[in-house]
């Protein structure tokens, strides 16, 4: 054996337990990194860096989410350039990490052609169906599509502009009542009131039309229906909300009577009561109301220093009964409001209906008598003035001998119906209201509670031909030329 | 600890030493100009929902960038010195194994950081010709940035590595973006699981690159991948250890 070849430094036994030293600590590594994974993967926090949190989910969402019993699959049937892709995607991927019971997949209709054929075959989709995002569960399937996502600023494609800007993004309540609506055992049926001059659920008519709010029942996975009680028809049994928006004409006696048995049944009834709208006329209500403890005013209020405009108004003085608590330090804006107060029939304990204000006047407000045609004629001496209450709650037990099975019957009236119209719908707090209102009287308190669009930020450039020139410049020839200069410089230096 | 720093000082000052620093800064910089253009003609007259940084990511060359830095950057710490037999010198100096791994890690993570700084001149620039609407945000674009450091530490350690296994650079360099190009086509196997439910595309989805850089472009910091990243970092560095230890074995 030649004298100068290596000698190894540790014998074979040896060297073998180094080996099996390693291994080991490397197995061990090995485990102890996987074991924290998977607490990390247990145990997580995402954090938002973004000034605007336009991935944030909603205390709502974060509730519904919690309580998803089955396992919903969301398919995102869009394509990447579509503008709103990104916060599609973003806010889905948020859902996703909330809850286990969400399972997000994306198929883009120009990349898997046969992903998406099988989709539309599915669910019938047409070619029209493109962007849309579907979520099923149980058999069962909603559809929110590209177009329902944003609000729109049309006044700049009025002004000639190619295209409306966007303003604002929907995703979140869309997403979160489409997946309440597979999570609900079966949707609630509102019947909207029709055949006396109502307000339009489908129109967009300045104080008129009342799209939003139809918009926003959808989104809480009510069903609108409309109803006419015309001939003795009574109010369906399935009908869980009565709707009766801003009549302008007097609601005949046997209808009347129908809407009274339903709310002896235990029925669920919004009353919106606009004094405009019946010129100063009788509603055929009030002798109803009167017997459910609710006094309709004569006239409307008016409060100087908490109008706007006129004759409009600023009501921040809310009550903190339970249904409009936590709109308190918030403001609604109303036009003509008429007075609506406890009647003698209200609060006279037993069966008697308990009837709670939710919002009035402040101390200035006045109510003023007016002619025979409408016209306000105010008197100093014989208004009255206070707080003046606009809107009131009656709720009633079940009464002895009949059966209530809805439960408590519950009643909202509100002396003014234009404050839920277009665009009023959208001043204050009139949406949170509406929404609020509709769960009291539904009973949903934990429901998804008006989820507000997200405003959204445009990030608009223009660059000439120039200035792109002195862009390529400086960032493909400056640059890097000047850092390399520096190197040949460090480099030549070096080698004198 | 003064060993660590003089060690710390050696290993980076090295790179601003050679032409080869300043050639990866200079690669690195006409890559994210690249980067820049290709958006700003893509986007120019256009109106973005987004910021301009929350694209950046999903262009070609900006993980050309995340791929090829880490191998060209730690490629020669330990394989140069073994090659040219300074290795045994620096061995029998008064200095732990350990001071030395971790040295040459943090200068090259330093080195590394150093080539993604011209990011920011680059932002401001693009800044400056868009000032009417800013095109990006502080927030997503620090969380952008932390989500490049976290990536990079992984590759960083993952070079280090390579070159502790070998004396031949290229070797190094060739094993080292193999294995993180690997980890980076890991990112697709999602796409081809995700009809399945169960473990496996679960860990798919979690091993996505582009997933967390995804969420980091859009300022969303998850502490999953941030956990994920720390301890591939750690891993790799025990196994470099090793590596360099290994040799007193022969």
């Amino acid at each position: 054996m030649a004298l100068d070849a290596p000698q190894p430094s540790f014998s074979p036994v040896h060297r073998r337990s180094l080996w099996l030293n390693l291994a080991l600590s490397v197995i061990g590594l090995l485990a102890i990194a996987v074991m924290v994974n998977y607490l990390a993967q247990r145990h997580y926090t995402r954090l938002h860096w973004t000034g605007d949190a336009r991935f944030n989910l909603s205390p709502p969402t974060l509730r519904l989410l919690e309580s998803l019993t089955n396992d919903v699959q969301v398919t995102m049937l869009f394509d990447r350039g579509e503008p709103v892709f990104g916060a599609v995607a973003g806010l889905l991927k948020e859902y996703e990490h909330q809850s286990p019971r969400i399972r997000v997949r994306h198929v883009d209709y120009h990349r898997d052609l046969a992903g998406a054929e099988l989709l539309a075959n599915r669910f019938n989709l047409t070619t029209a169906d493109s962007d849309l995002v579907i979520f099923e569960a149980g058999g069962r399937h909603k559809i929110v599509r590209a177009s329902e996502l944003s609000d729109y600023n049309l006044s700049e494609l009025v002004a000639g502009s190619r295209q409306a800007r966007r303003t604002a993004f929907k995703g979140e309540a869309l997403f979160s009542s489409a997946i309440a609506g597979l999570a609900e055992a079966r949707t609630p049926k509102a019947c909207f009131l029709i055949g006396h001059g109502e307000h339009d659920p489908a129109s967009d008519r300045a104080l008129e039309g009342y799209r939003s709010f139809a918009s926003l029942l959808a989104q809480k996975n009510i069903v609108l229906e409309p109803l006419r009680l015309v001939g003795g028809a009574g109010v369906p049994e399935d009908c869980q909300l009565l709707i009766l928006a801003g009549p302008q004409n007097r609601i005949d006696a046997s209808e009347v009577e129908a809407i009274g048995r339903y709310l002896q049944q235990g029925g669920r009834m919004l009353t919106l009561l606009s004094w405009l709208r019946l010129r100063n006329g009788p509603s055929g209500l009030e002798r109803l109301l009167a017997e459910w403890g609710v006094a309709l005013g004569e006239g409307y209020a008016f409060d100087p220093p908490n109008a706007r405009a006129g004759n409009d108004l600023v009501i921040t003085n809310l009550t903190s009964h339970p249904s409009v608590k936590s709109l308190q330090g918030q403001s609604l804006y109303l036009f003509f409001p008429r007075p609506v107060e406890p009647g003698p029939a209200a609060n006279r304990g037993g069966d008697a209906p308990k009837v709670t204000p939710l919002f009035g006047t402040a101390e200035t407000g006045v109510v003023t008598g007016v002619d025979a045609d409408g016209t306000p004629r105010p008197n100093p001496l014989r208004d009255r003035r206070g707080v003046i209450p606009l809107a009131v709650a009656a709720e009633k037990g079940s009464i002895a001998g009949v059966i209530a099975d809805r439960g408590s019957a519950r009643l909202v009236v509100v002396g003014e119906s234009l404050f839920l119209a277009e665009p009023a719908i959208r001043s204050d707090a009139n949406l949170d209201f509406a929404n609020l209102i509709v769960n009291w009287l539904l009973d949903r308190p934990d429901h998804l509670a008006g989820i507000a669009p997200r405003p959204i930020n445009e990030y608009r450039f223009s660059l000439t031909v120039a200035q792109l020139n002195q862009l390529r410049w400086l960032l493909l020839v400056l640059f890097p030329g000047s850092v390399l200069g520096i190197g040949l410089l460090v480099w030549w230096r070096r080698r004198q | 600890m003064r060993a660590f720093a003089t060690l710390l000082r050696r290993e980076f000052s090295a790179y601003f030493l050679s032409l080869t620093g300043y050639v990866i800064i200079s690669a690195v910089l006409l890559l994210i100009g690249l980067s820049f253009l290709l958006m700003l003609r893509a986007f120019n007259n256009d109106t973005l929902n987004a910021p301009l940084t929350e694209g950046f990511y999903s262009v070609m060359f900006f993980w050309l960038i995340l791929l090829l830095a880490g191998p060209l950057i730690t490629m020669r710490l330990f394989a140069q010195e073994k090659a040219t037999g300074t290795f045994e010198t620096l061995m029998t100096a008064p200095v732990s194994d350990r001071q030395v791994v971790l040295a040459k890690y943090t200068a090259a993570l330093g080195f590394y950081v150093v080539t993604w700084l011209p990011l920011l001149p680059c932002l401001l620039v693009v800044h400056r010709y868009t000032s009417s609407g800013a095109p990006f945000e502080w927030g997503p674009t620090a969380s952008t940035g932390f989500g490049i450091l976290l990536i990079g530490s992984v590759f960083v350690s993952l070079g280090c590595l390579a070159s502790a296994l070998t004396r031949s650079q290229m070797i190094a360099a060739t094993v080292s973006l193999a294995f993180g190009v690997g980890f980076f086509l890991l990112s697709f196997l999602k796409y081809t699981v995700t009809s399945q439910s169960g473990w496996f595309a679960r860990a798919a989805a979690r091993l996505s690159l582009i997933e967390h850089m995804e969420d980091f472009a859009r300022g969303v910091v998850d502490t999953r991948p941030v956990v994920l990243y720390l301890t591939l970092t750690a891993f790799f560095l025990f196994l470099t250890l090793k590596a360099v230890e290994g040799r007193r074995w022969r």
